[in-house]
């Protein structure tokens, strides 16, 4: 019972501002001055969010977002797919430091090379344009990828490659028709962990784009808190919530993989 | 031709995506990032080869040290909180009973959202007229007239921290989760043949067991400390009075601010590699015990 109800406690601690930032979003100004620490609006603003979605052009950045994440999202399946497939199944000459190659370098954050990065993507005329997102964030996100996609496929028999060859299967019908199928849940993990990381990733966007029709979500966010936060937190608040609301979302229906997902990427890492 | 040779060509040829991404986009900016700190660079004209200059700067700086400072109180501070918090949790939250699917969910749900959505949601949380963090404090007469909680030096980097670990506690719970069911029942059991009780079990079982996930729990929150950026970047900007800066927003003012100084940024940045490099051999050492394990 004591366990319960101090769960109950650090849950409330989580919730109470979740459930205040809904409750501000359906607010106005003056109920927000009045109670500062309610959570349920004297009367529903749900202006608030068609005006946010509006003017913050909150469809445009999401659906920026959706792009750079999805198409990310394929190019490191296939490219991790493909690497992991090299690096666990075949025996090859320079095997070992390629691995080393990845795992030295999948820990550290792109805020490091921010610097670098810039300058190149500039003379790749990749400044403020998706790709300048979407390449960057393929290249970072395949090493810990390929690691966990490594560690995966080595778990599966070997007997079957080798059954399957000797039926006279040649390695691309092996590494379509056999091994990917198999592959499923190590590349549901990666996916996860990257749309995670990808999603939410700010610094880089932060540099690289400087168009506003190109902004991802929290570009968009962070300029609608230069912008207008001070004077109408509302709709601020309310634009938090539309963004937010997806991967909460996806998170609640997922919780499995997400939770997995993100665990053995620490695990492992 | 051999096996073996024809087997090294598809070997390449099936990394050779990822490896050239790689290269260009990872690789080659951490050589250019150690080239261009050697250069004196406002990142339009000329590059000039200062040599080591900017290290010899970069210790003599204060604001330097007092970034690294930062870094390391905040590293101090959500380490502390996160992984105490986080196993406590964990404890609680071990076992089968009805809302434990709740529970986890609720704890976790902070670690899918953005770093910039919590500083927004936070900065007004602990805003001193709207926010309700005061509003509730007054209203329970703890405190009589409300906090600047990020507007003064004394408490604006303590606020971060806190918002830090109420994002990842979360998330170092289900390491701890992980690590907990991943006991061996038999061991409970010999215990209570022995007669132990729960707390005895607790402290010579279960903790004990639980050393190597605690201390990855540690190294992985203390990475995480040094690479703080979005949400310092979005709730004080390294403010007030310097108060906040730590390496990574020093480093983004020196470069993208108006000093433009991208030599001496770079500098930076690659003190702070050095730091995290450090920390991932740590890091890489602890997750191959446990896989040892």
């Amino acid at each position: 019972m004591l366990r319960i109800l101090l769960l109950s406690v650090f849950s409330l601690t989580i919730l109470y501002p979740l459930l205040w930032m809904l409750g501000v979003s359906l607010k106005d100004q003056k109920d927000m001055f009045a109670r500062p620490w309610s959570i349920v609006p004297q009367e529903f603003l749900w202006t608030n969010f068609s005006k946010a979605w509006t003017v913050g052009k909150i469809g445009q950045s999401m659906g920026n977002t959706a792009f750079v994440t999805v198409v990310t999202l394929l190019f490191i399946v296939v490219f991790c797919y493909l690497a992991s497939y090299a690096l666990a199944r075949i025996e090859f000459r320079g095997r070992k430091l390629i691995l080393t190659l990845f795992i030295s370098t999948m820990l550290l954050p792109i805020q490091i090379i921010l610097i670098p990065l810039y300058r190149i993507q500039k003379s790749l005329h990749l400044i403020d344009s998706l790709w300048g997102l979407i390449l960057p964030y393929i290249a970072i996100g395949l090493p810990i990828s390929i690691f966990l996609m490594t560690a995966f496929l080595r778990s599966v028999p070997f007997e079957l490659e080798e059954s399957a060859s000797i039926d006279g299967a040649n390695r691309l019908q092996l590494i379509y028709k056999i091994m990917l199928p198999l592959s499923r849940p190590g590349l549901a993990t990666v996916v996860i962990l990257q749309f995670m990381t990808i999603w939410n990733e700010f610094p880089l966007a932060l540099i690289v784009i400087n168009n506003p029709e190109l902004r991802t979500i929290t570009l968009a966010l962070s300029n609608f808190k230069g912008l207008w936060g001070m004077m109408d937190f509302n709709k601020l608040f309310a634009a938090l919530v539309i963004t937010t609301l997806p991967v909460i979302a996806m998170f609640i229906i997922f919780q499995r993989q997400f939770i997995s997902g993100l665990t053995s990427g620490a695990l492992k890492g | 031709m051999t096996r073996k040779l024809r087997n090294t060509w598809t070997a390449y040829l099936l990394l050779f995506p990822a490896l050239l991404l790689f290269l260009v986009f990872v690789l080659i900016p951490f050589a250019y990032e150690f080239w261009i700190s050697l250069h004196h660079w406002d990142g339009f004209g000329e590059m000039k080869y200062i040599g080591i200059d900017n290290y010899v700067a970069l210790l003599k700086d204060e604001q330097f040290y007092l970034a690294l400072k930062h870094n390391l109180l905040y590293a101090l501070g959500t380490v502390f909180g996160k992984v105490v918090l986080a196993l406590l949790i964990a404890l609680l939250l071990n076992g089968a009973f009805r809302g434990v699917v709740f529970f986890r969910t609720v704890f976790f749900m902070p670690a899918v959202m953005s770093f910039v959505a919590i500083g927004i949601l936070w900065q007004w949380i602990y805003n001193p007229s709207f926010g309700m963090l005061d509003a509730i404090l007054v209203q329970l007469g703890i405190i009589k007239t409300p906090i600047q909680w990020l507007g003064q030096t004394s408490t604006a980097l303590l606020s971060l921290i806190f918002v830090d670990i109420w994002r990842w506690t979360g998330y170092h719970m289900v390491l701890f989760l992980a690590g907990i069911q991943s006991i061996q029942k038999n061991l409970y059991e010999a215990a209570e043949v022995d007669g132990a009780s729960a707390m005895q079990k607790l402290f010579h079982i279960t903790l004990p067991q639980l050393k190597t996930i605690a201390l990855l729990n540690i190294v992985i929150s203390a990475m995480g400390a040094f690479n703080v950026f979005d949400i310092i970047y979005v709730m004080t900007d390294g403010g007030p009075y310097n108060s906040t800066n730590v390496l990574l927003t020093y480093m983004y003012k020196q470069t993208f601010g108006a000093s433009n100084n991208v030599g001496y940024g770079t500098t930076i940045a690659f003190a702070l590699f050095l730091i995290i490099l450090a920390i991932t051999f740590v890091q890489l050492r602890v997750s191959e015990r446990d896989q040892r394990a």
